[in-house]
């Protein structure tokens, strides 16, 4: 059996999505549903399909309302070809530069911790207090998504991945 | 039974129903921007209904709500954070195991109100 670099391609362009989009902020529920439905029959495990659907929506709403108007892209990769072995949620565009320094630390903060559950109880007692916004999503994505969070920075142009490893009964 | 409160839209419905010493809110669709729009309110206004009429219990039936985002999950937060400073009545989520979201948003939730929530599956 082949494991060259073209069944490699083939595999991830027959499981992800690349979507170009500028997505307002009553649109982002659209798109997730897209997704989930896509990899309900892709991924074939409905607990999975939850967490990249929580991290797709999370991650383009914060898109919807902190980044520049110029587009957001939507990447959803299942790596490793013939022995699928990663799945990425990521949301390119370009930032707010008055929000980039919070969103460092978040991810920062979210990607030393050990134990996410108990960080996201923290933030949720936050929450609590806060009269605007939730400050939740990220801590979301870490916690009942149960993804990593890694920051790419070019300039104001950022891209924030979610990723998860796949668990032998999760591969498709 | 007396119904207290209803909100309708494309993708998210509200209802609230007082039902003996119980008040049922039954959520439904997608809990998102359209949702955040109401939620907050209509969780106050439950609340002082449920101050009122002196129930003791809240069940809050999620079973056909597909999702929630954050900005919701915050004003349940909002919510629960208000009703244990009040000591009045405790909140049951009846959830469904076919949504995979709830059990992972469940657990967050009964973790940070553990003496006041409790999660019914339906």
């Amino acid at each position: 059996m082949s494991t060259g670099p073209r069944e490699e391609e083939s595999t991830l362009a027959s499981c992800g999505v690349d979507l170009a989009c500028v997505p307002e902020l009553d649109q982002v529920s659209s798109i997730r549903e897209f997704v989930e439905s896509y990899y309900q029959i892709v991924l074939r495990d409905p607990d999975l399909v939850s967490r990249i659907a929580i991290a797709a929506h999370e991650l383009l709403e914060n898109a919807a309302k902190y980044s520049d108007r110029r587009g957001s892209r939507l990447r959803i990769e299942i790596k490793g070809g013939a022995t699928p072995h990663r799945v990425s949620v990521s949301v390119s565009n370009i930032a707010d530069p008055a929000r980039l320094e919070d969103l460092k630390g978040t991810i920062s903060e979210l990607g030393k911790t050990n134990d996410p559950a108990v960080l996201y109880q923290q933030y949720i007692e936050r929450a609590a207090q806060r009269e605007e916004g939730s400050g939740l999503g990220l801590a979301r994505i870490r916690a009942e998504a149960e993804m990593s969070l890694v920051l790419e920075l070019e300039g104001n142009a950022v891209c924030v991945k979610a990723e998860t490893p796949l668990q032998p009964e999760e591969e498709p | 039974m007396t119904q207290l409160l209803a909100i309708s839209e494309a993708k998210f419905s509200a209802t609230a129903t007082h039902r003996g010493a119980d008040i049922v809110l039954e959520l439904s669709g997608s809990a998102d921007v359209v949702a955040k729009q109401h939620l907050a309110r209509v969780l106050r206004e439950l609340h002082e209904r449920a101050k009122t009429l002196g129930v003791e219990e809240v069940k809050v039936d999620i079973r056909r709500l597909a999702f929630m985002n954050s900005s919701c999950f915050k004003d349940i937060i909002t919510w629960l954070e208000r009703a244990r400073a009040d000591h009045g009545y405790r909140i049951v989520f009846v959830s469904s195991a076919t949504q995979h979201w709830q059990k992972r948003s469940l657990h967050a939730l009964s973790c940070f109100a553990r003496d006041l929530v409790s999660i019914e599956a339906g």
